[in-house]
């Protein structure tokens, strides 16, 4: 028991000072370019370096102002040569338990910066980079160096990420802080969770938790989708199965060309139906001895605006979406004739409307699917012609019936997603 | 003398200009279909007002599918798609008959017509002498009434 009890009372400090993270100084950087116009980068660097590294929750950073004074109080700027006495006193000046420094050379075009981090204690250089770099992303990339280094600054157990992405280029932040641009080899992470964030302009930002063990070598690979963009134009074409609800009518066929407009959750669309045969034939007994076949059929004609809602547009393979509809529908009903050619008999104008829910295939993607299931009613029912036999009196009289022609139906259609 | 045969001459040939044309239009006779906008069937025979000696005759188009040959002992008066002095509409025959010929119709294979069911009875009627008006329509396989003759006058011994 006793025994237990002092390990419990060693371990506890232990364990304390295993978590306390480490304290980083950035001091500021050399010029040995030679050119006095980049003596702003002494400072713009470790400014960069500093915010940067201020995002990595296994270090702490002194406040920039703070080693302004430091360095100023033991002339490091000016000489840009640290020796291990001058390490030892602005480290305990700063209150740090490693100083970062840094040199640069080269021109505007191609800059070389040199990165260190160096234990205060024991004055050894912990790890060290360098980067090259035009002017205009010197910063960046110095930032994404100097976080590089931290897994082991921080004196934490390390492991090693192996990050590539499809297409690659694309920017890594490491719980929050850039580390570069894929493909990225063998960086050094300290043991546990991290935050992978991966963004490409033009494609969907993806975000990963990771867990990383001492000495693992972890490879990530990760297919970036594209983005759809804060509004989207389309054409596309569809085919509807129209199921009748009155068993008067057979199953039709419906052709839909649609075009469109998609701004964040919404989507506004113009579309036409066009069904050819809608089949309401049947058969009488006629004066001959023979049941007569007559050849009916509605064309139905619509043209309708739709607004949709898509809840999770943002995703990439499969948005699920509802939606109403509304618009003018022309009905015409058409007897077959004996020489093959077709005898309007009436014609109907209508107001239709409903509702409509599916799902989009590949919503970001220059060519989506779609596939669909609908509601459509119309605001009143229309007049049924049905012909029957006047025996050899003369040609076919005729009763009429009221017709719903509300439906459901379902189908699929391809869109083209212009950007 | 010479002035009797001048008159006499004179005389016949007014004769000759009044009778001769009236010679010419002695049998009207309707030129178009029974019932309007429909496509004309031909009548061959009897053309004129005569005393049937053979059978009627009359060709039908092949898009005809069902036809019916009727026998009125009135003018024949439609309305539309319709027959409308159904009580002279005596006697007739139809596709789906056994006797009925498409083509030629002989008096002894007529049946009465019956107007209760619209349609012609089975047995074959025996028809009286008298002046009566035949026509025959033509109907497509939809059952439209598509084709119709026009009505002809005729005597029937």
């Amino acid at each position: 028991m006793k025994a237990a009890l002092l390990t419990m009372l060693c371990a506890a400090p232990c364990l304390f000072g295993a978590a306390k993270p480490r304290t980083v100084a950035v001091l500021n950087f050399t010029n040995a370019s030679g050119a006095p116009s980049l003596d702003y980068l002494k400072s713009a660097l470790p400014e960069s370096v500093s915010a940067t590294l201020s995002q990595n929750n296994s270090i702490k950073v002194v406040e920039r102002a703070q080693i302004t004074k430091v360095l100023s109080e033991i002339q490091l700027e000016q000489s840009g040569v640290l020796d291990g006495g001058e390490i030892s006193r602005a480290g305990k000046l700063a209150k740090a338990d490693v100083l970062f420094i840094g040199q640069f050379s080269g021109n505007p075009e191609k800059l070389t910066v040199v990165l260190k981090a160096i234990d205060v204690t024991s004055g050894v250089v912990l790890d060290g980079r360098t980067v090259e770099a035009g002017l205009g992303d010197v910063l960046v990339r110095s930032g994404a160096a100097a976080n590089s280094m931290m897994a082991i600054v921080s004196g934490r157990d390390l492991g090693y990420l192996t990050i590539s992405s499809a297409p690659d280029d694309a920017e890594v932040l490491l719980d929050g802080a850039l580390i570069g641009k894929t493909p990225i080899v063998e960086y050094k992470v300290a043991a546990g969770e991290h935050r992978l964030f991966l963004k490409k302009k033009g494609f969907k930002e993806q975000e990963n938790k990771i867990k990383v063990t001492a000495g693992e070598r972890k490879k990530i690979s990760e297919s970036l989708a594209p983005a759809r963009n804060a509004y989207s134009f389309h054409l596309g074409a569809g085919y509807r199965r129209f199921i009748p609800q009155s068993n008067l009518l057979t199953q039709g066929n419906v052709i839909v060309p649609r075009l469109g407009v998609a701004f964040g959750k919404f989507t506004a669309g113009a579309e036409m139906g066009i069904l050819l045969d809608l089949d309401h034939s049947y058969s009488f007994d006629s004066a001959f001895g023979t049941a007569i076949r007559q050849d009916r059929s509605y064309y139905l004609t619509t043209y309708s605006l739709a607004f949709d809602f898509e809840p999770f547009n943002d995703a990439t393979y499969v948005s699920p979406f509802v939606g109403v509809f509304g618009g003018y529908a022309r009905v015409s009903d058409y007897r077959k004739l004996g020489d093959d050619t077709d005898q309007k008999l009436s014609s109907n104008d209508l107001f239709m409307y409903g509702a409509r829910a599916g799902i989009e295939i590949m919503p970001k993607f220059i060519v989506s699917f779609i596939i669909e299931g609908r509601y459509e009613t119309f605001n009143r029912n229309i007049t049924r012609s049905v012909s029957f036999s006047n025996g050899v009196l003369g040609g076919l009289g005729s009763t009429d019936t009221s017709l719903s022609l509300a439906n459901f139906s379902i189908g699929g259609a391809v869109r083209f997603n212009l950007q | 003398m010479k002035s009797t045969i001048k008159a006499f001459f004179a005389a016949g040939v007014i004769l000759a200009l009044t009778a001769l044309p009236g010679c010419q239009t002695t049998d009207p006779q309707p030129t178009t279909p029974i019932f309007s906008g429909t496509k004309e069937i031909t009548l061959t025979s009897p053309l004129h007002t005569a005393t049937l000696s053979g059978n009627f005759l009359y060709t039908v188009p092949a898009e005809v599918k069902y036809v019916v040959f009727g026998v009125f002992n009135a003018q024949i008066v439609t309305n539309g798609s319709t027959i409308s002095n159904e009580a002279n509409f005596l006697y007739g025959s139809r596709t789906g008959l056994a006797d009925f010929v498409s083509g030629t119709q002989a008096k002894a294979t007529l049946h009465d017509y019956d107007a209760s069911t619209k349609n012609f009875k089975t047995p074959n009627s025996t028809v009286p002498a008298g002046t009566y008006y035949w026509a025959v329509w033509g109907y497509d396989q939809y059952g439209n009434l598509t084709h119709s003759s026009p009505q002809r006058q005729v005597s029937l011994p």
